[in-house]
């Protein structure tokens, strides 16, 4: 009697098999996350004048680098994802490293994605890393243990030092003076698979005061104020 | 029906088959795992050798980058010219240590000696992580004055260090600035001392009993300085004020370097006293050129009462007392490990 069963049966197990293993795929997705950073309402160009209204100053960026880690994106049906691996440099030198891959990403309507600002504790207590972690990439502090967190340096035109240089390395991941910041990002409906992101470097400058304070290479209590204002650089771009 | 069966089987296995592909490299090197020695009675090491893998292969790459002066920027310093191994792996006779162009340091190289069990580094904790550690002097302006990109070209460059870290790393992958600072943790990981005479009196081996002399300063030592120096690794990962007071051409504050907290204003960490006959002169700036200067301090002189640690208490010590805890010290001495050929230049 079940040898009558399952010959009856066996394509559709077989065909259903097939089925699921494709519907798999069908619902999942690859995403991307891209970053734009602005400066004075517009897409920042390196090596450029611009104009600071707030400031009332010009300022020309030479670099501009950032970590972005633990990136988890919320569903509308509470579900998330977490990526694996999530640390990212993001780098404006390295136009590439402004978009964010993401691989079989569930087909679902997203509510919010959340990442960290830096690099948290556990990166920063670890071995000694590769990839974007690598120290080669000139984030990583030799003399005392701790990755740079954001890192932007340029000339203003009211700086007082040498060339007019500014050098902005806001890093450190002892408390109380942690520089690593949590966000959580609305994301409003989108139709397409690629978020974009606003890295609106004019929230930065707002609370730097170029013109006294040039410098900040150490970890601190102004590194720390700082990267206060790290979650009110990002926010989606419509 | 076996037909159909048969390929539903197939099927399912062919599945199964590309699932596992995304799993874990097997290592099919030949290398030798190196075992990690934990002495009968000592606490566990600090550093996770679940976690890694240490091999024949990867110390001894860590030693030919240790002991390679071609590291510092203009080829004239190695890591052995501040710690070299018959002085417990730091140097002698230099109150500041100095690095290239003969510029001078702002402190006293510390030995480096079982630092499997530290869970800091440097003088005031900068560095937390052993495999880290040796980026600090490679790039410091006062000592090897390198950069991380022109480390890698001179690396990438020879055919000997070429082959050296495909030997020890496999030969799909570049080498890199992590794998150069692992092998030479991997080396440093080899310092360790327990054979001193105090270790094989402790262990009670035939032969070796202390003197009287020995013995009675080993008592005043327990009573007196063993609060900070801890048996038996004669230091903990504690940093602490022992009253030193300040040397105002340096104004080192020590911890407080890295914490920016005030309560760590002239707190260095408690250094070892295994070999301590062997790595004068003493203290983070080298201000003691013998330990008789150092039982001075302890016993006679006034002490910076600013963040004094509490364990330190007045001590009520004779010359004869001074002398025998001098004594007892030098029991602390490890010659295994300061003529240790495999820890020296390799050959």
């Amino acid at each position: 009697m079940f040898s009558k069963l399952f010959n009856l049966l066996k394509v559709p197990i077989f065909g259903l098999f097939i089925l699921f293993h494709i519907s798999l795929e069908a619902f999942a997705q690859n995403s991307t996350i891209q970053f734009c950073p602005t400066l004075n309402n517009a897409p920042l160009t390196l090596n450029s004048w611009t104009y600071i209204p707030s400031m009332d100053d010009s300022v020309k960026l030479y670099t501009l680098k950032c970590y972005i880690t633990n990136l988890i994106i919320q569903f509308e049906d509470s579900s998330y994802y977490s990526q694996a691996d999530s640390y990212h440099l993001i780098n404006m030198s390295d136009t590439s490293s402004l978009r964010l891959n993401l691989k079989d990403i569930p087909q679902k309507e997203i509510a919010s994605i959340s990442f960290i600002i830096g690099t948290d504790s556990t990166l920063n207590t670890s071995g000694i890393l590769d990839g974007d972690l690598d120290p080669i990439k000139g984030m990583y502090w030799t003399w005392t243990s701790g990755y740079v967190n954001f890192k932007v340096e340029g000339s203003c035109m009211k700086c007082k030092s040498r060339n007019k240089e500014f050098k902005y390395h806001i890093g450190g991941y002892l408390q109380p003076y942690e520089t690593f910041q949590k966000t959580k990002l609305i994301i409003a409906l989108m139709s397409e698979s690629q978020i974009s992101i606003n890295f609106n470097l004019d929230e930065f400058f707002k609370h730097v005061n170029l013109e006294d304070d040039v410098n900040l290479m150490t970890t601190g209590k102004k590194a720390h104020e700082l990267s206060n204002s790290f979650p009110s650089l990002f926010t989606q771009k419509l | 029906m076996k037909k159909s069966a048969t390929i539903l089987i197939i099927g399912f296995f062919l599945i199964l088959l590309f699932s596992f592909q995304y799993g874990k490299k097997e290592n099919t090197s030949t290398n030798t795992a190196v075992e990690f020695y934990i002495p009968e009675g000592w606490p566990q090491p600090n550093y996770d050798f679940d976690k890694n893998t240490i091999t024949k292969e990867t110390i001894y790459l860590g030693r030919v980058l240790f002991y390679d002066a071609k590291l510092s920027r203009d080829g004239s310093t190695s890591c052995a010219n501040c710690h070299l191994v018959y002085t417990g792996f730091t140097h002698v006779d230099h109150a500041l240590s100095h690095g290239i162009e003969d510029r001078i340091g702002t402190r006293n190289s510390l030995s480096i000696i079982n630092p499997a069990w530290q869970s800091s580094f440097m003088w005031d904790g900068a560095i937390n992580h052993i495999e880290k550690q040796p980026l600090a002097p490679l790039t410091n302006f006062l000592e090897m004055d390198n950069n991380l990109d022109s480390l890698l070209i001179y690396l990438k460059s020879s055919p000997k260090y070429i082959s050296l870290y495909e030997k020890a790393f496999g030969s799909d992958e570049e080498i890199s600035i992590p794998k150069t600072s692992k092998a030479i943790s991997h080396f440093m990981l080899q310092f360790n001392s327990y054979n001193s005479k105090y270790g094989k009196v402790m262990r009670n081996e035939p032969n070796y009993s202390f003197t009287k002399a020995e013995a009675q300063g080993y008592e005043l030592f327990k009573k007196n300085c063993s609060s900070c120096h801890k048996e038996p690794l004669f230091s903990t990962n504690n940093f602490m004020s022992n009253g030193l007071p300040i040397d105002t051409t340096l104004m080192d504050g020590g911890r407080i370097k890295v914490t920016h907290r005030l309560e760590d204003s002239l707190l260095f960490r408690v250094p070892t006293l295994r070999n301590i006959e062997a790595t004068y002169p003493y203290m983070h700036d080298g201000r003691f050129a013998n330990l008789q200067m150092v039982l001075n301090h302890y016993v006679d002189q006034e002490k910076n009462t600013f963040n004094l640690s509490e364990e330190l208490k007045p001590m009520h010590l004779s010359e004869k007392d001074k002398q025998n805890i001098i004594l007892f010290l030098k029991t602390l001495t490890d010659m295994e490990f300061l003529r240790n050929k495999e820890l020296n230049f390799p050959q």
